[in-house]
């Protein structure tokens, strides 16, 4: 037996997603590569969000399973195991850190609680946390003391806390101007190089897309499920959907 | 001059000409005009009609109103096969006609994945009730786990909170429940003056604060200032997401957040009550010694006297830890349930209030009534 890891990080195993009365997406299937950045688009309210809500644990699937590095997400009644939470990291809209402590903190938190490690060695990993996303000297600034982008990038260090392999993004560059979001396009580029991270990014911005995702999830309207699949170029160039084209080329 | 919008319709054998004139904006005058409009359709043979024909008086004054009208009425011109002529109307007005039925109503997804069912109100009884259980089922179930170590509960949280509803809590609740005893005295010493028993005024006020007062005073104040609390700030985290980013983190926000905020609430009422019972004591002590000239040791020796049964001062007790649990979890659960927007927040403050409230007060009445049928008063 090889021990070169396999190349599928994320499978996605016939998965319907949506809430008690209302199905959004059904009979989802795809894989996502180990190292890729892969963009999932789509029109507003076709199911980006409630997809991803029901990969990072947060939303019970109808139906199917989501499969990481070959494990189940989603067995029985239980809530997804922490174990298997801790290998992502979850970078929420609005960077969604708690008001209640400063940013240090909120870096310090996840660390506190699921390593061994002693007070100081933590004060200095979460320093190093804040320094990786351009916030050394803001440690002691609360949420409500930054600007959005600085909170997103807060959110991005406690998501990398606890060194997941996968990261999930909701609308990195939602709210920021183009200079901060293209910082943070890079910024996602530079981990994804350096600390081979696996990336699910959710997103509107075409610059963004073709600037980061090795890989698109096209979410299709009508059909509720993945409408097409392949690198960003390939589908606006070759997609034998009309929709994707001219999605990803911004004609009407 | 004000202008008033008015049509004007006349029929020529087969077509029908309309003339828009006066003031045909949002804040023009009245709608009479449509009911016009539609009176006309209603009584007019409408299979002679063929073509009907619009146009615009030189000095009217438009805007959305009228394309609203004309795109109403071009609908109900289709229905009755009859030709929406428009050609004399300005391009601007024709054209916002047009964008306005170009934009079809597009069926929504719910209706293609609809598997609506209505469920008689028992189920809907049950549905409320059923959550509010299952939260208390899981509060005991994290109790369980913190002595073995597994919890995610810090103990700072508990401290903090513990400091919040304890410590800070203390002026109000001096306040309240000296003045409680001391209104009891006032009110209690007009009746037994009757029977020249005033002494007995201690005796009212120390059991009526031990066994009664003390607790639900303690229990109403730290409804409005703790549970409101905490189910405005756990309702906060909810709508920032600060919720789910702690899911996501794979802890437990049963432990994290509820499991310190109802242990510190259900710690600090017992104490807090039996700093009220004592408030309370003085309160009545100072009417007693003030108006009613006893002096301080006769009174204190008759409250003594009054009290010689700690069981007096523990069945406040009882109910006060039973009033802090529903406290506790009433505001932290009405704060996790809090629905998406700002308005939802409030209302599940106002909820937690009115809900835990009501808890505490029939919790009280079935304490006084077990009391009784076990003869334990």
């Amino acid at each position: 037996m090889s021990n070169t890891p396999k190349k599928e990080l994320i499978k996605v195993d016939n998965l319907d997603v949506g809430y008690l009365r209302k199905r959004i997406l059904v009979g989802l299937n795809f894989a996502i590569n180990r190292g890729e950045c892969t963009a999932v688009i789509g029109a507003s309210g076709c199911g980006k969000s409630t997809l991803l809500k029901t990969m990072v644990g947060l939303l019970r699937p109808l139906k199917g399973n989501v499969l990481i590095d070959g494990r189940e997400l989603w067995c029985g009644n239980a809530e997804p195991s922490a174990e298997l939470l801790h290998e992502m990291g979850v970078l929420f809209q609005g960077g969604a850190l708690w008001g209640s402590m400063n940013i240090l903190e909120n870096v310090c938190l996840p660390l506190t609680m699921f390593t061994p490690l002693g007070k100081n060695e933590i004060l200095d990993l979460a320093r190093y946390k804040l320094s990786l996303v351009g916030l050394s000297g803001f440690e002691n600034l609360y949420p409500s003391e930054l600007s959005g982008g600085m909170r997103k990038r807060a959110g991005l260090a406690r998501a990398l806390s606890l060194d997941p392999s996968i990261l999930f993004f909701d609308e990195p560059s939602a709210g920021l101007d183009p200079l901060s979001s293209r910082q943070l396009d890079e910024l996602i580029n530079k981990l994804k190089e350096n600390l081979g991270i696996t990336f699910v990014v959710i997103t509107h911005e075409l610059e963004s897309i073709f600037s980061i995702a090795d890989n698109c999830l096209f979410l299709g309207g009508d059909s509720f499920t993945v409408m097409d699949n392949g690198s960003p170029q390939h589908l606006r160039d070759n997609s034998n959907h009309a929709e994707v084209r001219s999605f990803l080329s911004r004609q009407a | 001059m004000e202008q008033h919008s008015s049509l004007s319709i006349n029929r020529k054998d087969d077509v029908v000409f309309c003339e828009f004139i006066g003031d045909w904006s949002i804040q023009g005058s009245s709608s009479a005009e449509v009911q016009k409009w539609e009176n006309f359709w209603r009584s007019a043979e409408t299979t002679k009609i063929k073509e009907c024909k619009f146009f615009l008086n030189e000095n009217i004054v438009w805007d959305t109103k009228l394309v609203l009208f004309l795109s109403q009425a071009r609908e109900i011109l289709g229905r009755h096969e009859i030709a929406f002529l428009s050609d004399s109307l300005p391009g601007k007005l024709r054209k916002l006609v047009d964008f306005q039925s170009m934009q079809p109503l597009k069926g929504n997804r719910e209706e293609q994945f609809s598997n609506e069912q209505t469920y008689p109100s028992v189920y809907s009884l049950i549905s409320w009730v059923f959550p509010f259980f299952a939260f208390w089922g899981k509060w005991l179930f994290s109790i369980t786990r913190l002595p073995l170590g597994k919890s995610h509960m810090r103990m700072g949280d508990f401290i903090k909170a513990s400091r919040d509803c304890g410590a800070l809590g203390l002026p109000i609740i001096t306040l309240i429940s000296f003045l409680t005893g001391l209104t009891m005295a006032f009110v209690g010493s007009v009746q037994l003056q009757k029977f020249n028993a005033m002494i007995y005024v201690a005796d009212l006020v120390s059991l009526a604060m031990v066994r009664e007062m003390g607790a639900l005073m303690v229990a109403i104040v730290l409804a409005g200032r703790t549970g409101a609390s905490y189910a405005a700030e756990l309702g906060s985290m909810k709508l920032n997401e600060e919720i789910d980013s702690l899911r996501t983190f794979g802890v437990s926000v049963m432990d994290f957040l509820v499991l310190p905020r109802v242990l510190a609430v259900l710690f600090m009422t017992p104490l807090l009550t039996l700093y009220a019972d004592f408030v309370g004591i003085l309160g009545g002590l100072t009417v007693g010694v003030q108006i009613m000239d006893f002096s301080v040791t006769h009174y204190m020796e008759q409250t003594q006297s009054a009290l010689v049964d700690m069981w007096e001062i523990y069945s406040g007790l009882c109910k006060s830890l039973v009033f802090g649990l529903v406290i506790g979890l009433v505001g932290c659960y009405k704060g996790l349930n809090t629905g998406v927007n700002s308005s939802e927040l409030g209302r599940s403050v106002t909820s937690s209030v009115v809900f835990s409230i009501t808890l505490i007060v029939v919790c009280d009445a079935s304490f006084e009534a077990i009391f009784s049928f076990f003869d334990l008063r």
